[in-house]
């Protein structure tokens, strides 16, 4: 098991670094291909509302323009307490899931890979809690993401700001660290 | 290069499992158990706490067993398929707290092709 999983690694690797790394010699002759492919991980933080997604959609030839499709898991269970009495409270270990749809505008300097990006996404978030029935809220939400960019090669990406997360659940504080890496498949 | 990563790792796969695992004919009789732990609470406002656990989720209240508990970590050993639920009973100041939780038991396959019992945990320690 161990080694098919060290194996897929390294065969996903392989693809991945050909992929990125083919890019740069690439040219386009004849006419102008304006939409890539690009793919994403997303990181929320912090640890008791740790959020991992995958982002799949279309970037512009001047990489400062996309709209892509997001879905992301609270891979962890989250304890939440639900009332359900006076003094009696139950307390939920709960799963979470969002799936929706995003777009990102990112400001780059004339000179220079660092710069700043604003990703608002719609999301539908649903989930379950473990060992019981009891429904767990679900909805829509906005999820506005805010911060640095810094692309590295031409088609690398690495993101970081801040995300403002009201997900129907209970949470402490509803501002995120987020962090992103995206990479173009051309 | 991928072509050649890929010829090397189905070679790795192919040699694996082509093994001679020494098995038998048939494959161990009798009914599989796996090992449940629960981690719990245990603290001043609680030095015991009651845990219930229940076949299915506990709506269907299909109880296996109840019992108080005094330690850190309780272990059972339950049929190795089906979902299991289990709940702990704590106080904290004034309010009763019932921590549940819940997972699905299933078979795996050893290297031999016969059903094994997985071992599983289950977390009904108190949020802080």
């Amino acid at each position: 098991m161990i080694i098919k999983s060290l194996c897929t690694v390294i065969l996903l690797s392989g693809l991945l670094f050909e992929t990125f790394g083919q890019s740069g010699d690439q040219e386009l002759i004849g006419k102008t291909k304006k939409w890539d492919a690009q793919i994403a991980i997303n990181n929320y933080f912090p640890s008791e509302d740790y959020l991992l997604g995958l982002n799949l959609g279309i970037i512009n030839s001047n990489r400062n323009l996309s709209f892509f499709t997001e879905f992301d898991i609270r891979p962890f269970k989250k304890k939440v307490l639900d009332r359900q009495g006076a003094n009696l409270y139950y307390q939920l270990s709960e799963l979470r899931y969002y799936l929706g749809l995003g777009a990102e505008y990112s400001i780059f300097p004339k000179q220079g890979n660092f710069g700043v990006f604003l990703q608002p996404s719609l999301l539908y978030t649903w989930g379950e809690y473990s060992g019981t029935d009891i429904d767990v809220p679900k909805g829509w939400l906005v999820l506005p993401k805010i911060g640095a960019v810094w692309q590295f090669g031409t088609n690398g990406f690495l993101k970081a700001g801040v995300a403002f997360l009201d997900d129907h659940t209970e949470r402490e504080n509803q501002a995120s660290l987020f962090i992103q890496i995206s990479g173009v498949i051309n | 290069m991928t072509k050649l990563k890929f010829i090397v790792c189905l070679m790795v796969l192919l040699a694996i499992t082509s093994c001679d695992e020494n098995c038998d004919d048939f494959c161990p009789s009798g009914p599989l158990l796996s090992r449940l732990k629960i981690n719990l609470t245990i603290n001043e406002e609680n030095p015991e706490v009651e845990v219930t656990l229940f076949r299915g989720r506990i709506e269907r209240q299909d109880t296996v067993l109840e019992e108080v508990v005094s330690e850190l970590v309780a272990r059972y050993e339950l049929d190795a398929d089906g979902y299991y639920s289990a709940t702990a009973r704590y106080k904290k100041g004034n309010k009763e707290i019932l921590a549940i939780n819940g997972k699905k038991f299933s078979l795996t396959e050893d290297d031999c092709g016969c059903e094994k019992a997985q071992n599983y945990s289950m977390n009904l320690t108190l949020k802080d």
